[in-house]
């Protein structure tokens, strides 16, 4: 019987600010499937520059992902380069 | 088939073989040992390898599979966009770190890294196997669809002409011919789809999108419903017949005509007119009709089927019926210009319906439908995802889970993890997935002005919606088919790789070595891992053949869900939950794998399109499985780590 893993293995293994990030989007992606799923008609209207609702919710997950994607490395990046310091 | 080999796109075809071949044979030196052939030496830069990321991921499914939803089925093929980027937010924030500290060369040394267990190494290998060859089959369906009208070969010669290049590179040079191939393939890709969108918009929109050339959809009418109750309609001044239908012909408002003395029946599709209110039209249909025995022609619209004098072929479809305040053409349109212009259009989108004859024959009519806009922007138009606009819940739950599937797949598909062992860090890991995201994100947007310029285009063949992409290519001139075309050949070749080197190290790496303990010296690894990828890629071939009609976008949906039910929680639990076992792992991933595998195996897609059996009697209440078996293997993971550790701490 294999023991459970050492409690450091976890310590080293995420990082807060990911959890974080990834909750915002997990947050955005489930909104994005209830409102598709349950409230068709509201997402077919027309909305940011006469887009529908569907198409531009779309667009602002692809959008979503790639800024937070650049934010979470800029910080990283930068927390890293103050340790160096 | 409605498209004929060309000489450039020959030419071009065998110039990008040639490359990725000699790229393969110049890094062959780079790859002689282990570490070289299955993590390329974790030499990679990190920039190279975030666009080899884009060239990995953006496989058959992503190009040719979603163009060819969005042109059919309108927003439901973006769908798989947003699910398959979304995906990447898991890589990023949860896996890429991690994954790149804990392992060496496959997804089992990160499930494995400390527990030493050959259960797991077992378990994590078979995983591998299944989902790469999962995912594997698409990507050689891909290739026989986009070989049979670049090459005129038939769809098994291309299936094995793929395979044997796929073979070569893999053999040659392993992770690190593989590697620039797919940084290659990606970065081509993402530029070409560039090019070919700013043409699109470019061009604008018509309603008669190829002036001159192609085959202007007849439309008879308009008639009053009392005429159709009559048994004739008088057409060019002569009384046709009206013949009775099936029932399910008429619910798709398909009506049978015979002419006077016109020895066979002709269909069409009935559509409200909008110009004459209470009246209807009659728009033109095609047909193929197969017949039982083998060696006999089949006939297309109602002549034998060919292209010569008096023979028939499926003519190029989908167009606009009518743009806002009834104009016939735009010109040029920026990107929202070009969306919201479509939403206020109505399309001719086309569906197809299929027979058996008495005599054994199978007659498919493909049938055009006029859809608004509105419509096809919006989710619910793909037969699978029609749940949607239903008022029950239970029938949302095939759309739920698949967003599900696609969000928690790609951070668990072993060719992707692997390729974090190919950088040098995890911060270089964290950068590359960056840069992929950033290139796989663009390119998601590129596929739904691809699609949707591919549906009003007047090109696509209502057969086949996997060649929507090369066939819009093609309006624009043979040399932007030839491109496109040899993008996507590239694009396959870049995954198959990826795939047959993940698969081979599974064999080698987890299961002859973790497992069965052959001990072996660090070149005798590498010439197992060469074998291996060899039978691997026998195996793809055999399967892109028995596969060749399904959707391959569909068929990667299903490699999703099983590498999201059987690797997600084990990996996930491993990095976030300090009770996790090793017992725990070897159960989630079973678990997992098998419920996921049963639960497509029994749904009603593969009873339809697999089995040819009636997908009323499925076993599965749905097809996509993940949203029941990835929690399955969340909470398996739980018990038995729960049970295994309490015992444990009890003795």
């Amino acid at each position: 019987m294999q023991p459970p893993i050492p409690p450091d293995h976890q310590e080293h293994s995420f990082n807060p600010l990911g959890i974080f990030f990834f909750l915002i989007y997990v947050g955005m992606y489930g909104l994005f499937i209830f409102l598709n799923s349950f409230m068709p008609s509201f997402m077919g209207a027309p909305s940011f520059l006469g887009l529908n609702r569907s198409v531009a919710f779309g667009f602002l997950l692809i959008f979503g992902a790639v800024f937070l994607a650049f934010l979470y490395n800029q910080i990283l990046s930068g927390q890293g380069k103050g340790r160096r310091a | 088939m409605i498209h004929d080999p060309s000489w450039i796109a020959i030419f071009i075809f065998f110039t990008f073989v040639g490359i990725t071949l000699g790229i393969s044979f110049l890094a062959a030196g780079k790859s002689k040992s282990s570490q070289g052939y299955f993590a390329a030496h974790g030499e990679i830069h990190w920039f190279v390898n975030g666009i080899a990321f884009a060239g990995d991921y953006l496989s058959a499914a992503s190009f040719l599979g979603i163009c060819g939803m969005i042109a059919f089925f309108g927003y439901d093929g973006f769908l798989y966009s947003i699910g398959y980027l979304a995906g990447w937010i898991v890589a990023l924030f949860l896996i890429a770190e991690p994954i790149k500290k804990l392992g060496k060369f496959t997804f089992a040394d990160a499930l494995d890294a400390k527990f030493n267990s050959r259960g797991i190494r077992l378990v994590a290998g078979i995983s591998t196997l299944a989902v790469s060859v999962f995912y594997l089959i698409p990507q050689m369906v891909g290739a026989g669809v986009l070989i049979q009208p670049l090459l005129g070969f038939s769809h098994e010669i291309g299936v094995i002409v793929v395979g044997t290049v796929v073979i070569v590179i893999v053999t040659t040079a392993g992770m690190v011919s593989t590697t620039y191939v797919q940084f290659l393939k990606g970065s081509l890709l993402v530029l070409f789809s560039l090019i070919l969108v700013i043409m699109i918009l470019n061009k604008g929109l018509s309603t008669d999108p190829s002036p001159g050339k192609g085959h202007p959809i007849r439309v008879l009418g308009p008639f009053t419903l009392e005429d159709f109750q009559q048994g004739r309609l008088k057409i060019d001044q002569t009384q046709w017949e009206i013949l009775p239908l099936e029932k399910g012909l008429v619910d798709k408002s398909l009506v049978g005509l015979k002419e006077p003395g016109g020895a066979q029946a002709t269909y069409w599709r009935r559509e409200k007119d909008n110009v004459t209110e209470g009246k209807y039209l009659l728009l033109e249909t095609q047909t193929i009709l197969t017949p039982a025995k083998s060696g006999e022609t089949a006939l297309v619209n109602g002549k034998p089927k060919g292209a010569g004098p008096g023979e028939g072929r499926i003519w190029g479809v989908g167009n606009l019926w009518k743009l806002p305040e009834s104009s016939s053409q735009t010109g040029p349109l920026n990107p929202v210009q070009f969306l919201t212009t479509v939403q206020n259009s109505e399309i001719l989108l086309w569906s197809s319906e299929k027979i058996k004859q008495p005599d054994g024959a199978v007659l498919t009519i493909f049938y055009p439908k006029v859809t608004p806009g509105k419509e096809i922007l919006s989710p619910g138009n793909h037969p699978s995802l029609k749940g949607i606009r239903s008022e029950k819940f239970s029938d949302k739950l095939n759309f739920i889970s698949l967003m599900l599937a696609l969000f928690c797949g790609t951070a668990s598909l072993p060719h992707i993890l692997i390729r974090y062992y190919t950088v040098k860090s995890p911060q270089c890991a964290r950068k590359s997935t960056v840069t992929g995201i950033a290139s796989i994100g663009f390119f998601y947007i590129l596929t739904l002005f691809l699609g949707l310029g591919a549906m009003v285009s007047g090109a696509l063949d209502p057969g086949d919606n996997n060649m929507s992409a090369p066939l819009l290519a093609k309006t624009f001139g043979e040399f932007m088919f030839a491109i496109i075309s040899a993008i996507a050949f590239t694009t396959v070749l870049g995954t198959v790789s990826g795939l047959i080197v993940a698969a081979s190290g599974a064999v080698v790496h987890d299961l002859m070595s973790g497992v069965l303990g052959h001990e072996m010296e660090d070149h005798a690894k590498v010439k197992a891992g060469k074998v291996a990828a060899v039978g691997v890629g026998i195996l793809a071939i055999i399967l892109g053949i028995l596969f060749q009609k399904m959707n391959v976008n569909y068929l990667v949906g299903w490699a999703f869900s099983i590498a999201a039910s059987a690797n997600l929680p084990s990996l996930i639990m491993l990095l976030f939950w300090k009770g996790t076992t090793r017992q725990g792992i070897i159960a989630a991933v079973l678990v997992g794998m098998v419920s996921s595998l049963a639960w497509i195996l029994l749904s009603s897609d593969t009873f339809k399109d697999v089995y040819g059996v009636s997908p009323e009697k499925s076993l599965a209440p749905f097809s996509q499985p993940g949203i029941v078996t990835i929690p399955l293997g969340f909470i398996t993971l739980v018990a038995v780590s729960l049970l295994t550790g309490k015992k444990k701490r009890a003795a």
